[in-house]
This record gives structure tokens, C-alpha cells and sequence, in this order.
């Protein structure tokens, strides 16, 4: 079972050489797909979240203080 | 940790499911950034010890729809234009493949293109996705297999794109199988 989810199809196979990975099942699509999403997850927030984000902390500093 | 801190630090999450969504950076900072306004005046609509992140994704998604209207043409991004202009790096064949998948993944319908991100992506449940998109759960799982079908089909996956050593090796890039 892939990334996927339970039930959700893998759509191929793969043995690996020295056997390790016999029937380990490979989902290149899962694999791009993590890939290119956590390639956004990785990039440095733009200015403008990081300053409302700076904001709203502010805010509630100043709410408790 | 406060729900404040909580959701700061679901923001490259949201971030990254608005830019599947909206194909457009600009775009989907403007989608975070109105969705992090949105929840944080309606932190106490968030019912503690339930799934934070996808009562935020809910927000940001129904953001969208309405975001969409306003910004048709950029959102859809229905001629790949900037899906186009991420395509940059071609001097390696992963950096192409990875950018052919982009593009690939952007061609896909928008239910389709949430519903494979959710679920492939984030890890939700296909219950957990199906409530974000306010469908059934069936419904999730028929859009994840219609995606994977024409992602397949579009960028040509066969068994023997796998090499001995467990390594994908990606197809030739496929740029003039897509659209421009």
C-alpha cells in the first residue's frame, strides 16, 4: 500500500537485486507528487506572510500584555 | 504550543496546497494570506483535538472558490502559462521530469488535481479529503484514480521505468505531449 491510502491501487512492482526488496511495491506518481509539493513546503515564506504573520503575533502579545 | 502557534506553523502547508490549487504564486500567497486572516478571527469556531490542518485546508479551499471567480483567468491557468514558465531547469533529466510532472499535474481538472494532492500529498484520509471538498468519500477516491489514470497516460509510466538498483527513471520529457 502506497502513499495512497488503504485500498488505493500501486501501479507497479519491484524487485530489488539482492532480493531486500522483493515484492516492495514503487509509485512513481506518489513519489513525484511528494516531490514537487514538498519543494514548496522547503521555500522560505514570502515578505508579505512572514510580516502578517509578524503581525498577528504582535497582536496577540499585545493582547495578553 | 497556543492555536496561534499552531497555525503559524501550517502556513507552508496551506501554502503549498493553495499553489496546487491555484497554479499561480502570487495567487496562492494572496489565498494563505486571506486564509490565515480568516481563521485567526475564527480560532474559536476551531473545535480543539480535531484535525487542525484540515479545518484550515477547508478554509483555504472554500477561499479559493471564491477567489476563483474573482480571478478566473489567473487561477484556472487554463493554458499552462505558468506552469509553462516554471519549466526552466532542463539541464538534468530529473530537474526536467520533475518539471514535465508539474506541468502534467497542472493540466489535470481542479477536482481532480485537490483530490490527488490531499490524499497523495498531505496524507489526508480519503474521509478527511472528502470533507475538505465537501463530497462524498467515494467521490475523493474516483477523482485520485482519474488523476493517477491521466498522469500515467500523460507522462507514459511503465514498469520498466524502474531500474534494478529501486531507482525511478523518469520518462524523456514530454513537453510537446502537453500543452504549451
Amino acid at each position: 500500500v502506497g502513499i495512497f491510502g488503504s485500498g488505493a491501487k500501486v501501479m507497479m512492482t519491484h524487485t530489488s537485486e539482492n532480493g531486500s526488496g522483493a515484492g516492495q511495491k514503487r509509485d512513481p506518481i506518489a513519489e513525484n507528487l511528494k516531490r514537487v509539493y514538498n519543494e514548496t513546503l522547503e521555500e522560505p515564506l514570502p515578505d508579505k506572510l512572514v510580516s502578517l504573520l509578524e503581525t498577528l503575533k504582535n497582536l496577540k502579545k499585545a493582547e495578553r500584555d | 504550543v497556543s492555536l496561534e502557534e499552531q497555525l503559524v506553523a501550517e502556513v507552508p502547508n496551506l501554502r503549498a496546497f493553495a499553489r496546487s490549487l491555484a497554479q499561480n504564486h502570487a495567487v496562492a500567497d494572496d489565498l494563505v494570506q486571506e486564509t490565515i486572516l480568516k481563521a485567526w478571527r475564527n480560532l474559536e469556531r476551531y473545535q480543539t483535538g480535531t484535525n487542525l490542518r484540515a479545518w484550515l485546508f477547508t478554509i483555504l479551499r472554500n477561499t479559493f472558490i471564491s477567489l476563483k471567480r474573482k480571478y478566473k483567468r489567473e487561477v484556472e491557468d487554463v493554458d499552462g502559462v505558468h506552469a509553462a514558465r516554471n519549466v526552466q531547469i532542463a539541464e538534468q533529466d530529473g530537474a526536467m521530469a520533475l518539471a514535465d510532472f508539474r506541468r502534467a499535474l497542472s493540466t489535470l481538472p481542479i477536482e481532480q488535481r485537490e483530490a490527488i494532492v490531499l490524499v497523495g500529498a498531505e496524507g489526508f484520509t480519503y474521509d478527511e479529503a472528502a470533507k475538505i471538498c465537501g463530497c462524498a468519500s467515494g467521490t475523493v477516491k474516483s477523482r485520485v484514480s482519474r488523476a493517477r489514470k491521466s498522469l500515467s497516460a500523460l507522462l507514459h509510466f511503465e514498469p520498466e521505468d524502474l531500474i534494478s538498483n529501486g531507482t525511478t527513471v523518469m520518462p524523456p520529457p514530454v513537453s510537446s505531449r502537453l500543452r504549451p
